[in-house]
């Protein structure tokens, strides 16, 4: 112990002038948000600016701090002062481990504790810490990887940049890959006030990728710690990135996600596979929806499987959707994956208000109608009860069946169950209202031709974020995607003595993040028809209703045997 | 096989059996038997790349060796650990010191590491090597740099000191300087000491054995005295000088006629045994002389006779300048 704490205190004496420059930029990160510094006068360009420094910075200085502890005793160089000296392998490392956990988690959880604590977030802190400090682990210990297989600062800086690369690749193709076709349980739930404060990420298939990524890399650096073996620690390098890619697309066990509610109501699936012949040959199913993809279409022959989904006797107030999550495809005997996932996506395509469940949550005598900009001319939409999912697109370019082939399908179909929430309803005439910790205030209200438009903003009294506007600031560009907000907020203008009320739906509600700190910019405008005057709204209130997810089901359905008729040869 | 393993004999300090090391192609140490006994000084010789550093790693564990085994206090390299460290001293030209201490913080930062470390003896030896205890490593000199390695390995007394190439680069007068110490200090503390040179004349002084590696491979191995007693060098007259080549024995080095003289060395020197043996292929030798060598002759007649072709920089320069018309 003695030897360890002998090692660390070199180490901090060795880098005490970087030490201290971490310390200025981590107060500097943290000033915002805390009252002592308003950030309220940044306009959204300076706000990112301020995320790219803390951003960089902080990689920056992760980097400077772990490789220069671990390259001052460089593992690999047979010349290293330490490698002749009572210090072994094991006390050395150990050394270093406390080194960098002192200085760099160490902070990084302090920093966290003290602005969750001053913002009195307690309950989000922990999963904020989880998800912060696994991904300041896995930069940690990729960057000791990197170090403790090179011997100087320049071979170092050279190994992390192509790493950093191949990992920037990866990530792009894990999204691209995984959004596809994993399905998606425990990235959307219900949303509680602190938990916005999270970045949305803490799914757990995320955390427990990077876990997978630190577990793999640390052990390199062990290895090459004990045995200076460092073709087997490259190996375990590689391996890191083929273990997070790997558990990031197979993992399906929400832990850290929202907990689902356990009463999902009964109902009954009814599922009605088709399969529709050649696409050149067919009516779309969807005309506006295929539209977008003619062109794409029309310059391939497809075969599309697709299965019509209704829940019956599902209680009003609940809403539901239905996407394939996994499937396979037999054709001609052989078994071949579903063709293109893409289509997996597309399943969710959707109709208009009114939304299931959110006129039930609204009152039973309320006619839930939907206006637009285009159209200020209102009217009741009724949607389909039961709509179709994608289940399988062949390409018969890429397989032009020169005789008829026999194609089957099994796929597993998910549906996703949601339920509407009212989180406030003021009156329209008080402008302002705050409850359980969500605001909501009346900014204008604009008259225009044809109506008039309402100007709202949200906000979050019991953060002290931004004391002046209380505003979440942050990146509008970002999007929920895979958050834990929910999937639609309505806001809707009610009208209870004359039954009626017109809502505008927000998909994905925006947000950004700054390690761990989720910012909202809830202004949004909704309009209201002709008919809506000051008498009416003076009668109004203003409803803000989440759709939360209450439950996932999984569903095995199978089509039955069908033949792709032989194509000419082009 | 188990002729291929170490002894753990208490006596032999370090110990090494069939130990080899290759990198690629390149057989760096070829199945090299050493045996250094406690208390002694052996002397590790070669010229450059010859093995001697990579020998010296492979005991350390600081580099695996390919096949065989070393052994250090009759434990296995590889199974060296914390105690077994703090009784090693390892001093080497190349080795890096954190230039940013001070010789002060270096001892500092040392002292923790090592049970038996002697502050009395520590400041003995800065004051012997006249090092300055606030100056910045960075700031020394080669050869202050090479004596601060040395107090900050022999401040705790280790019972072995392994040196390699500690001379290198360093002025006569500090070479002195060191030679004198280490040969003092080991004499007092009866530590071992391996040192590894290809500075003849530095090492003599401290050397107890001799072991002279060349390409790889282990060509001599036994006491100084031996070594002394075994090498002469001979020359004498004789009309018949030109026989010197034909058929002399192997153990004449360097056999060289010039005129009527006839020169080489004797590596198995055994008084009178010479004589008759010059006597019978010159009958007519006169003034024939017989000289001790000093260690840096035998090394070099080693080599030599192991290099038979090998040109010299005049016959090279002859060979390529005067051939050519």
């Amino acid at each position: 112990m003695n030897l360890i704490l002998n090692q660390l205190r070199k180490d901090l004496q060795r880098l005490r002038v970087p030490l201290a420059l971490w310390i200025v930029f981590l107060a500097s990160v943290a000033l915002p948000y805390f009252d002592l510094l308003s950030f309220a006068g940044l306009d959204d360009f300076s706000w990112r600016i301020y995320l790219i420094y803390s951003g960089f910075g902080y990689f920056a200085f992760c980097a400077l701090i772990t490789a220069s502890a671990i390259l001052e005793d460089p593992v690999v160089d047979t010349e290293a002062f330490w490698i002749s000296r009572p210090p072994r392998a094991g006390t050395l490392l150990a050394g270093k481990a406390c080194f960098v956990a002192v200085t760099v988690l160490g902070p990084t959880l302090l920093l966290l504790t003290v602005i969750f604590g001053y913002h009195g977030l307690w309950r989000s802190l922990m999963p904020a810490a989880i998800e912060i400090c696994s991904t300041a682990m896995l930069l940690v210990s990729l960057i000791a990887a990197c170090a403790c297989l090179k011997k100087d600062a320049i071979q170092f800086m050279a190994v992390l940049l192509v790493l950093l690369l191949v990992t920037v690749g990866l990530q792009i193709v894990t999204v691209v890959y995984t959004d596809f076709e994993r399905p998606f349980f425990d990235r959307i739930g219900p949303s509680s006030q602190e938990s916005k404060l999270t970045t949305g990420e803490t799914e757990t298939a995320h955390i427990a990728s990077l876990l997978a990524g630190v577990a793999l890399l640390s052990l390199a650096v062990v290895n090459q710690y004990r045995t200076r073996k460092t073709w087997r620690s490259w190996a375990l390098l590689l391996a890191a990135y083929v273990a997070s890619f790997a558990v990031y697309r197979y993992w399906n066990i929400g832990l850290i996600g929202p907990s689902l509610e356990r009463g999902i109501p009964a109902y009954q699936l009814s599922v009605k596979p088709f399969v529709f012949g050649i696409w050149s040959d067919q009516e779309p199913l969807d005309a506006g929806f295929r539209k977008r993809w003619q062109e794409y279409l029309s310059r391939r022959s497809h075969l599309d499987v697709e299965a019509m989904v209704e829940l019956q006797d599902l209680p009003p107030s609940y809403d539901w959707k239905s996407r394939i999550t996994r499937g396979e495809t037999v054709i001609s005997g052989k078994s071949e994956h579903l063709s293109d996932a893409w289509w997996f996506r597309t399943g969710s395509f959707r109709h208009g208000l009114p939304e299931r469940g959110l006129a039930e949550v609204l009152g039973a005598d309320i006619a839930l109608l939907n206006v637009t900009r285009k159209s200020t001319e209102w009217s009741t939409i009724e949607r389909s009860s039961a709509y179709s999912v994608p289940i399988l697109n062949i390409k018969l370019e890429d397989r032009p069946p020169r005789k008829p082939e026999v194609v089957s399908v099994k796929a597993d179909l998910a549906i996703l169950l949601y339920r509407y929430e009212i989180m406030l309803e003021m009156p329209f005439a008080e402008e302002r209202m705050e409850h359980n910790g969500f605001g909501l205030e009346i900014e204008r209200i604009d008259h225009e031709d044809g109506g008039l438009s309402v100007w709202v903003n949200e906000y979050y009294p019991s953060s002290k974020l931004d004391p002046k506007s209380h505003h979440w600031r942050g990146n509008p560009y970002d999007g929920w995607g895979s958050g834990r907000a929910p999937p639609t907020r309505a806001y809707v203008v009610m009208n209870r003595n004359r039954g009626e009320a017109f809502a505008k739906l927000i998909r994905n509600p925006k947000k950004s993040s700054l390690r761990g700190f989720t910012v909202q910019k809830g202004r949004f405008a909704t309009i209201l028809p002709k008919g809506v005057d000051e008498a009416w709204l003076r009668e109004a209130t203003l409803v803000v209703a989440d759709k939360l997810l209450v439950g996932v089901q999984e569903h095995t359905i199978e089509i039955e045997p069908f033949e792709i008729p032989a194509m000419p040869n082009p | 096989m188990r002729s291929r393993i170490c002894s753990e004999n208490p006596d032999w300090c370090i110990e090494t059996r069939g130990l080899t090391r290759r990198f690629g192609k390149i057989t760096a140490v070829d199945r090299l038997d050493l045996k250094v006994a406690k208390g002694t000084v052996c002397a590790f010789l070669g010229s450059n790349g010859a093995g001697k550093t990579t020998t010296i790693k492979m005991l350390m564990n600081i580099i695996f060796p390919t096949a065989g085994e070393s052994r250090v206090f009759g434990k296995r390299s590889q199974d060296l650990d914390q105690q077994d460290y703090a009784r090693i001293g390892y001093v080497s030209e190349n080795q890096k010191l954190p230039d940013w201490m001070t010789v002060d913080q270096l001892l500092r930062f040392l002292r923790p590491m090592y049970p038996t470390w002697d502050d009395q003896f520590c400041d003995l030896l800065l004051e012997f090597f006249e090092l300055p205890k606030e100056r910045k490593i960075a700031q020394l000199s080669r050869g202050m740099r090479m004596k601060a390695a040395l107090v900050s390995s022999l401040a705790y007394r280790p019972e072995l000191l392994m040196m390699d190439e500690p001379f290198t680069g360093l002025d006569p007068l500090v070479r002195d300087e060191l030679t004198q110490g280490i040969l003092e200090m080991t004499q007092q503390e009866h530590w071992t000491v391996l040192i590894s040179s290809h500075d003849i004349d530095d090492v003599e002084p401290l050397a107890d054995t001799i072991c002279i590696i060349h390409e790889a491979k282990l060509r001599i191995y036994e006491p100084l005295e031996g070594l002394y007693d075994r090498f002469r060098s001979i020359s004498l007259e004789s009309v018949q000088a030109e026989r010197v080549r034909e058929g002399a024995p192997a153990t004449w080095l360097g056999a060289a006629a010039a005129q009527t003289r006839v020169s080489f060395i004797d590596s198995a020197y055994r008084k009178g045994e010479l004589e008759v043996a010059v006597r019978t292929r010159f009958p007519d030798a006169r003034n024939l002389k017989i000289e001790r060598l000093t260690l840096k002759s035998i090394f070099i007649a080693l080599l030599r006779s192991l290099q038979p072709n090998r040109k010299n920089l005049g016959e090279l320069y002859e060979s390529h300048f005067k051939s050519t018309p």
